[in-house]
């Protein structure tokens, strides 16, 4: 079976190992599984240009252009399944629908309506929102990372719940593991990674970290990715004083990744929409424990205590301190926290996708 | 003195569609940091809350009513009175806009929240019976869109095109503009006076492009602001009396959290004073309208009937309306089945069925509840039908 994944260009560092978006993340690690399963899997990027030429067209509603620029970009891509993420392949599943082609699956990672996105894709944000509802009424098959994900597209796109599939991701455990044996008592050590964006919510957790130095006066925290939020979290950082405390890194490989979760006492995820939130997942396997803000799509990995409702800055501080004094208590809990991630395998993912593409061709 | 004075104003309501799942959300995320934002900034503000969403957090999250009440206790938030749904009230018949407001007096009295003889008429939604009933119901100052008040002293015009002649609509920005002004509305064959505090749009529209700027330092986005004020407060008619900014929070909540933490930040470290409700009630009205315009806060009248289904459902509903008023009392229903199909009419008249985004979400819990009024309506017996 041939599936061609259809996405965004992917940015310099995909095949290098380096850490991106979860969505390139997602594929860095979901292709590989697939192809050792026996799939024949291409990839089919659709280029800034292509999407900012079939921007006048959407904003004009002239649909039958943008299929015209969807054949275009499909040049001679053949395959039995076209699996489409967000909505970046909207304009080749334009034409393929046309074309009566059905064996179409498209996979929500970040929903446009819940108010994030990239900004550097050429596209209004009507225009990317029209496409993507476009490619959710009409691909048979839809796809979700969580049961979070899931009720919000039920809710806010009134899609049947029986053609959505939840299909968690995985974590590849010979790259994350464990790199410490020994977690002698000292300072804590906070984490946080994901893209500098609005939706991560690192401003927030940067502000909260200021009230939590007056408890925990030694704590640090480490704040790792790449974004358009960059110099804004570094001009904040510098403002509220926090320099010596606080450290920003650029994207890091997946193996400096692995190192730096392996060192750190908790993995905040503070995330105003988060819908797996893999960075959770590849903590745990590491034996860093998480604390997110729900509700989350991390919830499908977490447990209630490993959860918490607050968004303001003082109850999120006041979760952190909580966290780290339970964390204190419990010195077998990173070995407990590896534990829970040994079933979350990018195979069974890879499993449950495969299923899904014999689905379509029946 | 700082250069630029404002009183805060914020309104929370959510419709009735929305779960209860996602209202204890928007509790956590956007009506506790809100109010914790405030509160560490020391700014005292007014705050409109329906009466519909304040009984929904009864039941769902008391915590947020105790927070509010030790608010309103504290003098950090005066409660403005409002609308039980978010009705557009000039729309409605005397008798829906009169239990629209009534119920939702009788929530906040059984909450046991202090409610202050000021009126947020949902959407801005203003005419001059607006203002009646206001009065009648017990307050003393309504607040409305600066659209209303500018619209008072334009010449009509009309502009000719092919079809023949057509209103120019456009409301030029007027020099002189006050925040505060009175105006006499006839209620029960007195003719009272009545305060009408005025929101200023562009400093709304403003902080709203503010909240969505590309740029990444507070004291870069407060420019977009900064000159919205500097426009605004030019115009004034006494430039050191305090302005209305107004605005749900929901737009910027929970994903603007922080940046409007750092808008407030510049905004008090550089040139803006926030005036508590009780300054500002303090202040003189600075001028007489003897007929203010209807109007909302929304850019567009077209808005609330941009389609056939726009149009229907109103028609339906008022066909509903005056079948349910000639069948019960809306203001004093009798049996719990009237209660029941009151809070279901009042419900329906909620403006969120024409703007709330996506129609497939939202649209048919109002048809539901329009088919069940009927449902009543048409079992009813013959002395009781229109």
């Amino acid at each position: 079976m041939r599936v061609v994944h259809v996405t965004a260009a992917r940015r310099p560092g995909f095949d290098h190992g380096v850490v991106l978006g979860g969505l390139e993340r997602f594929l860095q690690e979901l292709i590989p599984a697939e192809q050792a399963l026996g799939l024949d899997v291409g990839v089919l990027e659709i280029s800034l240009e292509a999407l900012a030429a079939s921007s006048d067209a959407v904003s004009q509603y002239d649909w039958g252009k943008v299929s015209a620029i969807g054949r275009e970009v499909l040049g001679t891509f053949r395959a039995d399944v076209f699996h489409f993420h967000d909505w970046y392949g909207g304009v080749v599943l334009e034409f393929l629908y046309r074309q009566g082609i059905r064996s179409l699956v498209v996979s929500s990672h970040l929903p446009l309506r819940r108010g994030f996105t990239y900004r550097d894709v050429g596209l209004s944000w009507e225009a990317k929102s029209l496409v993507e509802n476009r490619c959710l009424q009409a691909a048979p098959y839809i796809t979700v990372p969580s049961s979070y994900a899931k009720h919000f597209l039920i809710n806010e796109y009134g899609l049947f719940a029986e053609r959505i599939s939840v299909i968690q991701h995985g974590v590849n455990g010979s790259t994350f593991y464990p790199r410490r044996r020994s977690f002698a008592e000292e300072a804590p050590r906070l984490i946080a990674v994901g893209r500098f964006t609005d939706q991560k919510g690192f401003e927030l957790l940067v502000r909260a970290f200021k009230l939590i130095l007056s408890v925990e006066p030694d704590a640090r925290l480490t704040i790792v990715g790449h974004g358009e939020k960059r110099d804004g979290l570094c001009h904040l950082i510098n403002d509220l004083n926090l320099n010596k405390s606080v450290a920003v890194l650029d994207g890091k490989s997946k193996i400096e990744l692995a190192s730096l979760y392996s060192d750190s006492t908790l993995l905040i995820i503070p995330s105003q929409f988060e819908p797996f939130g893999l960075v959770g997942l590849e903590a745990m396997a590491c034996g860093c424990p998480v604390l997110a803000i729900a509700p989350t799509g991390a919830s499908e990995y977490l447990t209630a205590e490993e959860l918490t409702n607050a968004y303001s800055i003082r109850q999120l501080a006041e979760a952190i301190c909580s966290r780290i004094l339970v964390l204190r208590e419990q010195t077998a809990s990173r070995h407990l926290v590896q534990l829970r991630t040994k079933e979350w395998t990018w195979q069974r993912a890879a499993i449950a996708y495969r299923e899904l593409y014999n689905r379509c061709l029946v | 003195m700082n250069a630029y004075r404002l009183h805060l104003i914020w309104f929370l309501h959510q419709p009735f569609f929305i779960s209860d799942e996602e209202l204890s959300w928007r509790v956590d995320s956007t009506y506790f940091p809100l109010l914790e934002a405030l509160r560490d900034r020391s700014i005292k503000c007014s705050v409109g809350v329906t009466g519909s969403l304040l009984e929904r957090c009864a039941q769902l999250r008391p915590d947020f009513i105790e927070a509010l009440l030790e608010a309103i206790q504290g003098d950090w938030i005066m409660l403005l009175g409002t609308a039980a749904y978010h009705p557009i009230l000039p729309w409605l018949s005397t008798q829906s806009a009169r239990a629209q407001i009534l119920v939702d007096r009788e929530v906040k009295a059984r909450l046991g929240l202090p409610t202050s003889n000021v009126f947020w008429p949902t959407e801005l939604a203003w005419s001059m019976r607006v203002g009646a009933l206001a009065i009648e119901l017990g307050y003393e100052t309504v607040v409305i869109d600066n659209c209303s008040r500018d619209a008072a002293n334009i010449v009509p015009r009309w502009r000719s095109d092919s079809g023949g002649l057509y209103p120019v609509v456009n409301v030029d920005q007027p020099l002189g503009i006050a925040s505060k002004i009175s105006t006499v509305v006839s209620s029960s064959g007195a003719c009272p006076s009545l305060n009408l505090w005025v929101r200023e749009r562009a400093l709304s529209n403003a902080l709203l492009e503010t909240m969505h700027s590309d740029e990444e330092r507070a004291t870069h986005y407060f420019d977009i602001f900064s000159a919205a004020l500097e426009s605004t407060f030019a115009r004034a008619k006494d430039p050191s009396a305090p302005l209305v900014l107004a605005d749900d929070p929901e737009r910027y909540l929970p994903n603007g959290l922080t940046r409007l933490q750092g808008l407030l930040d510049t905004a008090i470290s550089t040139s803006v004073e926030f005036v508590s409700p009780r300054e500002f009630i303090s202040g003189p009205c600075q001028n007489f309208l003897s007929y203010v315009p209807a109007g909302t806060m929304e850019d567009s009248d077209w808005m609330w009937s941009a389609t056939t289904d726009d149009q229907w459902f109103r028609r339906y509903l008022d066909q509903l309306t005056l079948r349910v008023e000639t069948a019960c009392d809306l203001l004093c229903p009798k049996t719990e089945k009237e209660h029941d199909i009151r809070r279901k009419l009042l419900r329906v008249q909620d403006s969120g069925f024409y703007f709330w985004h996506y129609v497939s979400r939202t649209r048919r819990d109002f048809y539901l509840n329009l088919v069940e009024i009927e449902d009543w309506l048409n079992k009813l017996p013959p002395k009781h039908k229109l």
